[in-house]
């Protein structure tokens, strides 16, 4: 097991008072194992891929385990945070825009962030063969004429070129977990096609995990071998993803499903799921799903359902036990 | 270079990679802004001219040849001839005579270049220093936050209550009246606006992704503040700091108007004019002309820091 997630509890401190972003979450991940976690926005899945990191803003709060390859990430002393992060756990954020230095090429950033790497296997720093590397990594990425991007600033790319160059740097990085924040949310259809092909092939090859956090339906099911799906903070279901794709159980995965467009179904409405997610501020009293949930019984409205596994998941509903 | 150029995307080929581009701007910028061109090539001349004259300076003081101080100026600027004394401007005796003579018989126009070099150190000197202690402590304030901002900035605070010229008499007292005290003076009130400046910069910049970023690659936090933040805080920066080149040689010339940092014997601006007063109106040029060198220079550097304050965009505040 590379992560093991364990009644993870996250608060922020706001001026409107405390908003619980993610509540007694249970999860892991096996080696070479891709997990979606998928839900609406603001249900806690980027709070969770931060605090893998332990990138949490400073008004964030939280008590639980993460457990990353033996260590446990929230009780490691910051210096020894940084020595996980980069080649233990890497993360593609979701504005991949802004994670490059406007400053400086991009040869330089790559550089800097491999000489890290180096240095920590105990290599010493070889520049000409980290720069072949780089040229490597960029063409995998399907990236034309790498070694003119690599003496680029980052305002010279395109969205998709950017976007391209962090892949590529979790890529040359070979993290043990890659957490992948909505990576295509930036990107045109194309780009997105090529980007999740490129993740699973690096997962193959490289027996990465990755923890792809995304709300596109489609997009988690061709990356995925597990579906985490989250509303409101809590885990509503979670197993693989052919069982939950094909046979959702819990209300809202089935929403979810239900949700998304495909060629079939290009007749009539598209289904969506009535109402919004709630004010995370103050979030209803049970199941946090409860008021648009189409099942919803009178149980549902005042006890917060635990924990039950049923034919290979993990589900919280009362309609499961 | 050439390779990138020729393919570049039809948009991106109009601007030339590299620095060229940064060259061929200003041309273009200056073409259109004369009072920038004319600006920067005053301070262009002023700054040359000191560099020239203040290593001849030094040079004369470590070989003890006083005369060579003056090689290139119309006449020596030290000495005392009273057949010229309080003589009137006039074009006849170019170039020594054409701005006046003072009390002591000395060109005023040799007194006013043989000054140069002071205020263009003092200015260089002053910003610079303030520069480099306000980025560190600014820089290290903004990103740790919590107590090290607080203890950090509370000093700021105190340094930042200092009237320029009462510490600078202050010090005057302590580390005896010279050039060199009224520059610690000037650096000591100058500092705390740069760690602000500085300060406020990071505090935006540290929640940029690419920071982010930097710390997941296991990047150490030094680093990440000089080599990532700094760079990109610098920009409004070099605006202020061209304006307060200005600013610098406003407060220094100042205190040598009330005597503070003048050493007998070697003319400087502000003592000039102090000097100068008091033979009002009759013998204006001796006030007169050190007065105008004073404005031109501070205002030409202003022109260049709102200019430039301009290109870089918005506006600082802290």
């Amino acid at each position: 097991m590379l992560l093991d997630v364990k009644e993870l509890r996250i608060n922020y401190g706001t001026v409107y008072g405390n908003l619980e972003a993610v509540r007694s979450l249970n999860f892991s991940v096996e080696k070479g194992e891709s997990v979606a976690i998928v839900g609406e926005s603001g249900c806690g899945k980027s709070t969770l891929g931060l605090a893998i990191v332990r990138l949490l803003p400073p008004n964030a709060t939280y008590d639980g385990r993460i457990v990353l390859d033996g260590k446990d990430v929230l009780s490691l002393k910051n210096n020894e945070v940084r020595m996980i992060r980069g080649t233990d756990v890497f993360m593609i954020f979701q504005d991949p825009l802004n994670s490059l230095n406007p400053v400086k090429r991009v040869s330089a950033q790559l550089l800097e962030a491999l000489a890290i790497k180096q240095r920590r296997a105990g290599k010493s720093f070889d520049e000409r063969a980290t720069y072949k590397d780089m040229v490597e990594g960029l063409t995998s990425v399907r990236m034309p004429d790498p070694e003119v991007i690599l003496e680029r600033y980052p305002h010279q790319l395109s969205g998709g070129q950017i976007q391209r160059v962090v892949i590529a740097m979790a890529l040359l990085m070979k993290p043990k977990l890659l957490i992948a924040d909505e990576p295509t949310s930036a990107v045109d259809v194309t780009i997105q096609a090529q980007v999740i092909r490129l993740i699973n092939e690096l997962k193959k090859e490289y027996g990465m995990s990755v923890l792809f956090i995304t709300h596109d339906m489609a997009v988690a099911y061709t990356v995925a071998d597990r579906f985490l799906v989250m509303y409101a903070g809590e885990l509503s279901e979670s197993g693989p993803v052919n069982r939950v794709v094909k046979s959702p159980l819990h209300p809202y995965t089935e929403a979810l499903i239900s949700s998304i467009p495909t060629k079939s179904r290009n007749q009539g409405e598209l289904s969506t799921i009535p109402g919004s997610p709630p004010n995370m501020l103050s979030p209803p009293q049970g199941c946090r799903f409860h008021p648009r949930c189409p099942k919803a019984m009178d149980i549902c409205k005042t006890e917060n359902p635990r924990y039950a596994q049923r034919d290979e998941r993990i589900l919280r509903c009362h309609l499961y036990g | 270079m050439a390779n990138a150029a020729g393919q570049a995307a039809p948009d991106e080929a109009e601007v030339p990679l590299g620095e060229s581009s940064g060259f061929r701007f200003i041309y273009r910028f200056v073409k259109k802004d004369k009072a920038s061109l004319v600006s920067g090539m005053i301070i262009g001349a002023f700054l040359l001219f000191s560099i020239v004259e203040g290593v001849l300076q030094q040079v004369a003081s470590y070989v003890k040849q006083p005369s060579l101080g003056w090689a290139i100026l119309p006449t020596n600027p030290e000495i005392i001839d009273f057949h010229s004394s309080l003589a009137a401007p006039s074009l006849a005796q170019f170039p020594a005579g054409i701005l006046g003579y003072d009390y002591n018989g000395r060109s005023i126009l040799s007194e006013i270049l043989y000054a140069a070099p002071r205020d263009a150190v003092a200015s260089v000197l002053v910003v610079l220093s303030a520069i480099i202690i306000g980025m560190i402590l600014g820089i290290t304030a903004g990103y740790f936050g919590g107590w090290a901002d607080e203890i950090l900035m509370r000093v700021t605070d105190a340094f930042l209550a200092f009237p320029a010229i009462l510490l600078a008499i202050a010090l005057a007292f302590l580390l005896g009246n010279g050039y060199y005290t009224v520059l610690v003076a000037l650096v000591i009130v100058w500092w705390p606006t740069y760690a602000r400046f500085f300060r406020a910069q990071t505090l935006s910049l540290r929640a940029r992704g690419y920071v982010e970023a930097s710390k997941l690659s296991g990047i150490g936090s030094a680093r990440i503040m000089f080599r990532h933040i700094f760079p990109n805080a610098v920009d409004p920066i070099i605006a202020i700091a061209t304006l307060d080149f200005g600013n610098v040689i406003l407060t220094y010339s100042t205190l040598a108007f009330i005597g503070i940092g003048v050493e007998v014997g070697i003319p400087e601006w502000g003592s000039m004019t102090s000097e100068g007063l008091s033979y009002l109106p009759g013998v204006w040029w001796w006030a007169l002309y050190p007065g105008i060198a004073i404005m031109m220079i501070v205002i030409c550097f202003s022109i260049i820091g709102d200019r430039i304050q301009d290109l870089v965009g918005g506006r600082l505040t802290y």
